[in-house]
């Protein structure tokens, strides 16, 4: 982690000194912008291959889809050396800097604090100041559960069951209701709560900057590539350089 | 046991028989490979709410024992976003398991667990819990935890049999199912249990920055996974022995793979422990192949002090330590050589090899840790009852049969857990009452039914008053007083003479005289009452008149050699007799300096006799030695200090050579006698790391230099030929244990005395019609009369050598001159005639109270003892599970006392005496006199991981005349917020 940390950020350095006076769309930039989004994309495919059942080995997914933000992120400065200027095109740079930093730091220190949280929940026990008694709505949360499981999926156990990708694509209205049921229970045990805030919403809050990411991503694509004027604000529209191609 | 899936595989966890110990902890960590920070389970402690604080109130101090609950909901799995789950339920064990190759380390399932029971190694990035040891459990074995928990609080079993078990022992069960999650996991609680919602975990145990040093590169062996799978491709080869640590020799199983220990655990199929151990046992895997070992000799190179060394040839250092010993005998005589062997050092040394090489070489300087430990019990012992051997022994025929077990500064709990345990279960399963008398509520003292929180150094007063009470009262055996006591009239007489009644006693131990009175009454009337004193008791200047007023207490209440009832004080030896040398071979030697080492410093100083100017010891006696202060500074003078020891410390920065040792299945050898005749041989079974040699080696090779190998033979570096040649011939107790017999045990343990290979020795000894070891025949006691003796004119003949008088004349220590006499010391040495070889001691003489308290700016009474259970002294400091359980040197202090002082738990806090000062946590802990400060022994300075000032720097030296223990349990000093 910390030779990509360091080979990351040397490479950023370097580079990012190194295009200063290229422009974004140059064919280079252009290619490492392709290239990084490319590496990017892997990111997103851990997420759905862990979820999906599709990744045997969950761990080295896990070691791919960093190594490939740090690549990705190297390429994308390559890309973006030059800019100076504000634009909505910022928006996947500023989640794509806050996910990779983010990333580390909650990897690289946060989860020292998840081995603290050990045997640090004495009110379960009886121990320290009393815990609400949320027994009786608890348990009306896991009848409902139940209830919505057996139309979710009627083979799954409700003792072990959260929704997986395929119920999420076959029925995400069900799925989304369980979750929220799952989440009304998470919050009556309290569990999170007493793990703390940033512990217990760290990788949540992960997920949605990526998804803001992809999203912006994607807007900042279409844009570029089919409102090209006004990407240029009236200037030239430079970097359509795959269909000049055979041109001349 | 049925499993099925409405009767999963479970834990149970007694709350009333946990210690707060930490065993499980350690065989969690051992069996799991986990290193710092990465938990399966985890035993917190909790001090009662500072309200709390009702004088004599039992049971403020609660452990709870946190590990997987084995939900039938389980959180942690439904929260797992991993396809397939890395988290899966045994459909019908009902066991969870982690799949560490599934885990990406998200952590969702830690925090989702309401019990804060997954664990999370934050090296590798996964999470981890605990399966209840699946590995051992497809060997048809069980957890690791319930198989070493010296209390047995931790059993395995299924839930429905733990429920049966309730309510067949009609105990309460703890509800924590308050988040319908139906955790298998059951928790007896404790007997009488309160609310305890003001309970809270000391800061120095949850201040997780101060383990911040704790990590992965402190893993060695078996700790570290990669190296304990590749070690598994190794056939498991397991040896018998016992732990060589402390004095409670547990028997234990090493299990070698490829010639590495791997793992640690208690020998299961012995008939008494069955397996418990407690964890420093477990974690003497962190000694063998520790990088911090010693592994060549070194030669001080900088100034004495600076910690700089050079790496030598044993050679060299052999012939330059033979050269250095040769000129201070040529200068001073053979009496300028000290030597003190220590509890590592190990029983080969301490009664063979050294004696031999002091006798030949011609000094009397010898010590080993027993004048700090229990010498005011052994002399008393000899006087009383003519033998060191104690009477009882851990079987349910004996101590577990008794009605009633009183502890007086004895913290059992802590210092020798598995003895606790089954002294606690059989409390328990008997309904006998404990009752423990400290200054502090220890953990000992927290299992009782109750707790009186006497004043330091007053035992003495307490034993007197309740004599008293039970002579007044006709409750005691007179038949007993009759047939068996020499001078029962003498001290009846004296004591109603001397008006030893409660109410006297009372303001003098500050416990109430109705209560003094009860616990009399009690003591008398039950059947069978077990009395344990140990160092609360012997590390004080009245230690052995303590320890006979105690014994008289034992004897006139009929406990005494009988099954169930006894007096006990750890541990119990034989009547050791050195090793003979041919009388042509013995130099002329002067008496000794002092039968106490820290007595030493004088004569390094040249205050005494004659000069110490030498220095051979094993252990840390400059972390150790009272009054630290300036024992440092005579060390500093002396022409030659070797220092012979697993690790560097304190000890080793003031000397001019500093020699690798070995110990435990390094070298081989017995360990220490257990307080119930024990004793367990080790054979060596892994090579020392490095150049690391025995200590039994050293000494054989350092004679070769004087030409005494004729007598110290090369051929008794085989430690089999030095117990069998040596050692058990010598002493009659143990001449019948040889090496031989001993291997031929299933655990390796023998118990004494057995005169001969075919002896066996009796469970109970000093049974009434039977005829003590080697005394007359109608000896019941092995004293000239074969009576246990407290007066006869011999005795006071010798006791008035010393100025004092065989009659339990009360005195206390100076803090308490103002409420008893105290001692005196007259100046004048006198060859004692309390030890076996002769011995300078000081006379004392007995001075009246004074008038008033002495009016000083040390206005805290400072009490110093062992830590909990996961330390001795200085070599656990060098373990990193150790200082992982309990990191930083702390001291105890009451809430009121702390308010006073503007003290918050966990602030750093500089406690001085008119010796020094040190800086150590303040723990704010109800449990203790409101005055009183409590701080443990063995940090000190040169530690690898929490180096602290020891706690010595604060006492000074004040010695028993009778028996030359020095108190350490009672010192004026004052304290501060850093």
């Amino acid at each position: 982690m910390v030779v990509a940390v360091s080979a990351t950020l040397l490479g950023i350095l370097v580079a990012v000194p190194l295009f200063r006076d290229t422009r974004p769309g140059a064919p280079f930039n252009q290619a490492c912008a392709i290239a990084g989004t490319i590496c990017l994309l892997m990111p997103a495919v851990f997420f759905f291959a862990k979820r999906g059942g599709a990744a045997k080995n969950p761990p080295l997914w896990f070691v791919l889809h960093a190594i490939c933000g740090f690549m990705g992120i190297f390429l994308i400065s390559i890309h973006v050396a030059s800019v100076s200027a504000l634009s909505p095109a910022l928006v996947p740079l500023v989640a794509l800097m806050f996910l990779v930093c983010q990333g580390f730091w909650v990897r690289a220190f946060l989860t020292r604090r998840l081995s603290f949280l050990f045997a640090r929940s004495p009110k379960s026990f009886d121990f320290g100041t009393a815990l609400p008694d949320n027994r009786a709505a608890i348990g009306a949360v896991i009848e409902q559960k139940t209830a919505l499981l057996a139309m979710l999926d009627p083979q799954a156990n409700e003792a072990t069951f959260s929704p997986r990708l395929r119920h999420w694509l076959r029925a995400p209205l069900k799925a989304l209701r369980y979750d929220l049921l799952a989440r009304r229970e998470a919050a009556l045990v309290g569990a999170r709560a007493r793990a703390g805030f940033v512990l217990s919403y760290a990788r949540q809050l992960h997920i949605a900057v990526a998804a803001i990411f992809y999203l912006s991503l994607l807007a900042h694509v279409v844009v570029m590539l089919f409102f090209a004027g006004y990407a240029a604000k009236g200037g030239e529209v430079y970097w359509w350089h795959i269909a000049n191609w055979g041109s001349k | 046991m049925t499993v099925a899936p409405d009767n999963p595989l479970s834990l149970l966890i007694d709350l009333e028989r946990c210690i707060g110990c930490k065993s499980c902890e350690a065989a969690c960590k051992q069996s799991n490979a986990l290193g710092p920070h990465t938990y399966r389970n985890r035993v917190m402690w909790y001090g009662e709410g500072e309200e709390q604080t009702e004088q004599f109130r039992p049971a403020l101090l609660d452990f709870l024992t946190v590990t997987c609950q084995q939900c039938e909901r389980p959180a942690c799995l439904r929260a797992c976003p991993v396809t397939p789950k890395a988290i899966s339920k045994d459909p019908i064990t009902g066991v969870v398991q982690i799949n560490e190759d599934r885990c990406t380390g998200c952590g969702e399932c830690a925090v989702s667990c309401p019990y804060g029971a997954i664990g999370y190694n934050a090296e590798k990035h996964h999470a981890v819990k605990c399966d209840l040891c699946a590995h051992r459990r497809a060997e048809g074995d069980g957890p690791a935890c319930a198989s070493v928990c010296p209390t047995q609080a931790i059993q395995f079993g299924t839930r429905n049999d733990h429920i049966a078990k309730a309510k067949a022992e009609d105990r309460d069960v703890l509800d924590t199912d308050h988040f319908l999650q139906k955790p298998a996991t059951v928790y007896f609680k404790r007997l009488g249990d309160r609310d305890k919602t003001a309970a809270e975990v000391p800061n120095l145990m949850a201040d997780d920055a101060a383990r911040a040093n704790l990590t992965s590169d402190v893993q060695h062996g078996t700790f570290d996974r990669a190296t304990r799978e590749q070690a598994e491709e190794a056939p498991a080869i397991k040896h018998k022995g016992g732990c060589n640590i402390c004095f409670n020799a547990c028997p234990i199983t090493y299990e070698l793979r490829d010639g590495k220990v791997t793992n640690i655990y208690g020998t299961k199929d012995d008939p008494i422990f069955g397996g418990r151990i407690c964890p420093k046992s477990q974690m003497t895997l962190q000694m063998y192949g520790n990088p911090d070992r010693l592994l060549t000799p070194l030669k001080r190179v900088g100034e004495r002090g600076s910690g700089q060394f050079e790496e030598i040839s044993w050679d060299q250092a052999l012939v330059e330590i033979a050269a250095k010993l040769t000129q201070v005998r040529d200068q001073y005589g053979p009496e300028a050589l000290a030597i003190q062997a220590g509890s590592r050092t190990g029983v080969l040394n301490i009664m063979g090899a050294v004696p031999l090489f002091a006798d030949l070489w011609g000094t009397g300087n010898l010590a080993a840790t027993e004048p700090f430990c229990d010498l005011g019990k052994s002399v008393s012992l000899e006087l009383t009852q003519g033998s060191t051997m104690l009477a009882n022994v851990y079987t349910p025929e004996d101590i577990g049969s008794a009605g009633m077990y009183v502890y007086i500064g004895d913290n059992q709990a802590e210092t020798r857990p598995v003895n606790f345990g089954l002294m606690n279960n059989w409390r328990l399963q008997n309904k006998a009452k404990l009752v423990v008398v400290d200054p502090r509520q220890t953990v000992t003292a927290s299992k009782a039914d109750e707790w009186l929180a006497i004043r330091p150094g007053t035992d003495m007063a307490l034993g007197l008053a309740m004599i008293h009470h039970i002579l007044s009262n006709a409750l005691q055996d007179q038949h007993f007083c009759d047939t068996w006591m020499e001078g029962f009239e003498d001290w009846r007489d004296y004591i109603f003479a001397k008006g030893y009644d409660a109410d006297w006693a009372a303001p003098i131990t500050d416990l109430p005289a109705e209560k003094i009175r009860k616990l009399a009454e009690e003591i008398a009337r039950v059947d069978g009452c077990m009395i344990y004193l140990s160092r609360g008791v012997n590390q004080h200047t009245n230690s052995a008149q303590t320890n006979r007023v105690y014994q008289f207490l034992v004897a006139i209440t009929g406990n005494y050699g009988r099954r169930g009832g006894g007096y006990f004080n750890v541990s119990s030896e034989p009547d050791w007799k050195y090793p003979e040398v041919p009388t042509s071979r013995k130099p002329q030697t002067r008496p000794a300096i002092s039968k106490n080492p820290a007595d030493w410093v004088g004569a390094m100083l040249g205050e005494a006799q004659y000069p110490i100017r030498a220095m051979i010891t094993g252990n840390n006696p400059l972390g150790q030695w009272p009054n630290l202060n300036r024992a440092r500074r005579a060390v500093k003078g002396l022409d030659l200090v070797v220092h012979m020891d697993l690790f560097r410390n304190a000890t080793s920065d003031h000397a001019d050579y500093v020699l690798p040792m070995a110990s435990g299945i390094e070298k081989g050898g017995t360990t220490r006698f257990a307080e119930d005749r024990r004793i367990v041989w080790n054979d060596k079974l892994i090579d020392p790391p490095g150049e690391a040699r025995s200590d039994h080696w050293f000494w054989i090779e350092l004679g070769k230099r004087f030409g005494f190998d004729d007598i110290l033979k090369d051929r008794y570096k085989d430690p089999r030929v030095l117990w069998d040649e040596v050692v058990a011939p010598t002493t009659p107790g143990v001449r019948g244990i040889t090496t031989k017999r001993l291997i031929e045990q299933p655990s390796r343990w023998m118990r004494i005395p057995a005169k001969d290979e075919d002896s066996i020795a009796p469970d109970t000894l000093y049974l009434e019609g039977t005829t003590a070891f080697d005394a007359p025949e109608g000896h019941r006691f092995p004293t000239p009369s074969g009576k246990l003796e407290f007066f006869t004119p011999t005795l006071e003949g010798r006791f008035a050598a010393m100025g004092l008088t065989a009659l339990p004349e009360f005195y206390t220590e100076k803090p308490s001159a103002h409420l008893a006499p105290t001692l005196r010391y007259s100046g004048e040495d006198v060859v004692s005639s309390f030890f076996h070889a002769d011995t300078y001691a000081e006379k004392g003489t007995l001075v009246a109270p004074s008038d008033r308290p002495v009016v000083s700016e040390f206005d805290t009474e400072l009490v110093t003892g062992r830590p909990p259970a996961p330390h001795f002294h200085s070599w656990t400091h060098y373990f990193w599970q150790a200082q992982e359980m309990w990191p930083q040197l702390y001291c105890q202090i009451h809430p009121k006392k702390a308010d006073a002082l503007g003290i918050a738990d966990g602030d750093e806090v500089l406690v001085r005496t008119e010796n020094g000062e040190v800086k150590v946590r303040a723990w704010r802990y109800a449990g203790i006199r409101e005055n009183a400060i409590f701080i443990p022994i063995g940090w000190d300075e040169k530690q690898p991981y929490h180096p602290a000032e020891s706690v010595n720097k604060l006492t000074g030296l004040a010695l028993d005349p009778i028996s030359q223990q020095p108190n350490l349990k009672l010192h004026m000093c004052n304290l501060s917020k850093v």
